[in-house]
């Protein structure tokens, strides 16, 4: 599958762009074999016209807004990069408790596994999540060049390392003022993840083909590039890169699969990459919810 | 390259340096890209319909909301329209009156017939309340009455795009279809763009009964968020099948399931040589595309599931009807003010990354959804059984009788067309006659 600048994108997440403007020479794609007699998928990755350690900067209220259910550094240097594996749909359903009385969200059934908080006072809602599996670290050599490929399990999704299974993620209203239940991607929509999950817990690959399967690289810091797994303190590092969704046709270069679209089942499903991925490319917060109308005011 | 399509083994396919090539806009170029653009297509080789409403919807429930009464074909509108205070769109939501079963009629194959419609209903019909579909364009009433035609916009209600965005702009003129056997169709509405029936109520809805562009997705739903309205009509739309042999197909448990694949004319009753004659002609020159055992729809579908895969969910191909555009459609925008028509400009992506500004003369198909390059021209492969009951045919209604249908598939401009080349058809007299003949018993 090619892999394109702003190909496969998350709401709210930051696509870089190299502080040269220049994205001609990026490019890239991942390639899967599996075989589920030998209960084995291989994923190998080639790039070419990565940054070798780029720096990350971002403004607080453009395009950088904190997220208490997704946190992560604001700013970084000394990136390093790592492949996303996102399941594009799945039955799973997760539960979200928001306090009746201020009705801010608390939590999900993962941030309390033993049942509810508040002794079991508060408003449960249920939204789909997307699930999302991921490589070790690696970086591109001093030329911008990059292999890197590793083995999972074909039965059970999970990290390179095997030290986890997969995270889940969605897009909430952290207060439920501000959600829109009949159009989700028209109230606010921000980032929720998941702590990392126990092995085991991933879907098979036979699924992931199923519901639809997309690639993305992504930027972070590498505060322990050397442990287990890599840098796994959260689940991303909300600075999106290269990557594609594998539906047909794929994305075109230049284009940017739109979630909010996909979400509210409208097309055309992609739209032209800010910028373009040309000469002149800058980096762009992608398709924001962090406001919506308060349906609570008076 | 690596072949997405018909593999259960190692995917992912490697079109690399593709993006990179600023293509020139020539034919060869161009049949080199679909080329690439359908071989990314992954389709099931697995005849089944992940796209069904099933049990998750009421029939009963669903029959009263598309608006017909329980017991009878009458129109009853109780709880057939959509109206209330909308929180999506911030207002009151009226209706024209329009419900499902205005145009959907179950004495003609839940659809419309051909002639003049004027006999039809009277003048103050809801019915001929075009203003909805087509606002001011003075095309509009015509082409209701005497072609059965509304317009339509694909993206009217995409809020992601401004109010004068192509797409949202972009009017074609397409048929009210016919909905018997529509659970057995992979890609909904004439051009495929909507992947479950919950989508090709929810459009309907919005486009026909209200002069906004406005969505309101909360009063569709009902007062479930789970869209559980436009379910129950669904599950109802999935009961319309003809002759009922047919939903074996939908059931693997059904002992009669797997001889309806194995025997793709199982359920058709042939009397006479000649058309068994055209039954050998139709495998021979039509199930290239009409494949699906005993349906004759096409088959294919996105190897997963229909909201997943953006549109188009199903095969759709491009036959040069729309091309031909033989009624002379009109798809410029009207505008009211001079009364000047002023060409539809659509931004269309192809394979190779390159955005062609494509000026729309006649109906593009599936493109005008889903902005593909690749698309163009391109409309879903309809059922044919009952097929001798539903003219007017095409997503045009430009063909008045079987005949014209058969003899466009036999001429220059089928065969010319992307899809014609693909599968070509060429007649002599005698086959026409025995295609015709097996058509009609159909």
């Amino acid at each position: 599958m090619p892999q394109w600048r702003g190909a496969s994108v998350g709401i709210e997440e930051y696509v870089w762009a190299p502080p040269s403007g220049d994205c001609r020479k990026l490019k890239g794609t991942v390639r899967v074999d599996w075989d589920s007699a030998a209960n084995s998928a291989h994923v190998v990755m080639k790039y070419r016209g990565l940054p070798r350690r780029p720096s990350i900067r971002r403004t607080e209220g453009v395009d950088f807004f904190p997220d208490p259910f997704h946190e992560f550094p604001k700013d970084f240097d000394n990136g390093v990069y790592r492949l996303w594996v996102i399941q594009g749909a799945d039955p799973v359903v997760g539960t979200f408790y928001y306090d009746p009385a201020t009705l801010e969200l608390l939590g999900s059934q993962y941030d309390f596994p033993d049942g509810p908080p508040n002794g079991g006072a508060v408003i449960p809602v249920n939204i789909p999540l997307f699930t999302l599996s991921g490589s070790n670290a690696f970086e591109p050599d001093a030329d911008g060049f990059a292999v890197h490929e590793y083995t999972i399990p074909y039965d059970n999704l999970q990290v390179e390392s095997g030290d986890f299974s997969v995270a889940r993620i969605s897009y909430v209203p952290f207060n439920l003022c501000l959600g829109q239940p009949a159009a989700p991607a028209r109230g606010q929509a921000r980032p929720y993840v998941t702590p990392w999950l126990p092995v085991g817990q991933g879907p098979s690959f036979k699924k992931l083909l199923h519901s639809g399967i997309a690639f993305d690289i992504q930027l972070e810091n590498p505060l322990d590039a050397t442990a287990p797994g890599g840098n796994l303190p959260y689940v991303f590092g909300g600075v999106a890169f290269v990557g594609g969704p594998s539906f047909q046709g794929g994305i075109p270069n230049g284009q940017r699969f739109s979630l909010s679209s996909q979400i509210q089942n409208v097309s055309p499903i992609f739209n032209p990459v800010p910028g373009g991925n040309g000469l002149g490319c800058y980096p762009y917060l992608n398709e924001p919810h962090v406001s919506a109308t308060n349906h609570c005011a008076p | 390259m690596t072949l997405l399509k018909n593999t259960s083994f190692a995917i992912i396919v490697s079109v690399v340096g593709l993006a990179s090539v600023s293509a020139k806009a020539d034919s060869s170029s161009n049949g080199h890209l679909r080329e690439l653009f359908d071989d990314s297509a992954r389709y099931s080789p697995i005849l089944d319909f992940p796209q069904r409403v099933g049990s998750a919807g009421d029939v009963v429930r669903g029959r009263s909301t598309f608006g017909l009464l329980a017991d009878s074909n009458e129109l009853d509108r109780t709880n057939a329209l959509f109206t209330g205070f909308s929180t999506v769109a911030g207002r009151e939501i009226t209706s024209n009156g329009k419900v499902c079963a205005t145009c959907h009629l179950p004495q003609f194959q839940y659809g419309l017939p051909p002639g003049d419609l004027s006999t039809l209903f009277p003048a103050s019909d809801p019915f001929f309340d075009v203003t909805p579909e087509s606002g001011a364009d003075p095309l509009g009433p015509g082409l209701l009455r005497d072609h059965g035609l509304v317009g339509a916009r694909p993206g009217r209600f995409n809020p992601f795009l401004a109010p004068d965005d192509p797409f949202r702009q972009v009017l074609i003129w397409r048929k009210s279809q016919h909905l018997l056997n529509v659970v057995f169709t992979h890609g909904l509405l004439n051009d495929g763009r909507a992947r479950e029936l919950i989508e090709q109520a929810r459009g309907a809805v919005f486009n026909h009964t209200q002069n906004s562009d406005d969505r309101f997705d909360d009063i569709t739903n009902g007062t479930a968020l789970n869209s559980q309205r436009l379910k129950d009509m669904a599950a109802w739309e999935e009961t319309l099948i003809d002759p009922p042999e047919l939903k074996a197909l939908l059931d693997p448990t059904d002992p009669n399931h797997q001889a309806l694949i194995d025997n793709p004319f199982a359920t058709v009753s042939l009397t006479s040589a000649a058309q068994r004659r055209g039954e050998q002609v139709f495998q021979q020159s039509c199930m290239g595309c009409h494949n699906m055992p005993n349906v004759f729809s096409n088959s294919q579908h996105q190897d997963n599931k229909p909201l997943v895969t953006p549109p188009s969910y199903g095969h759709v191909m491009d036959v040069g009807v729309a091309q031909r555009n033989k009624l002379h459609l009109e798809v410029g925008r009207y505008d009211a003010a001079t009364g000047a028509r002023h060409t539809i400009v659509l931004p269309l992506v192809r394979q190779d990354g390159e955005v062609v500004r494509y000026p729309v003369r006649d109906d593009v198909g599936a493109a005008a959804a889903t902005g593909r390059y690749e698309d163009l021209y391109r409309f879903k492969v309809p059922q044919l059984r009952r097929i001798g009951q539903m003219a007017p045919y095409f997503h045009d209604n430009s063909a008045a009788t079987l005949e014209e249908v058969v003899d466009y598939f036999n001429s220059a401009d089928y065969n010319h067309s992307a899809d014609g080349r693909q599968f070509p058809i060429h007649l002599n007299a005698k086959q026409r006659s025995d295609l015709l003949e097996f058509l009609r018993v159909l």
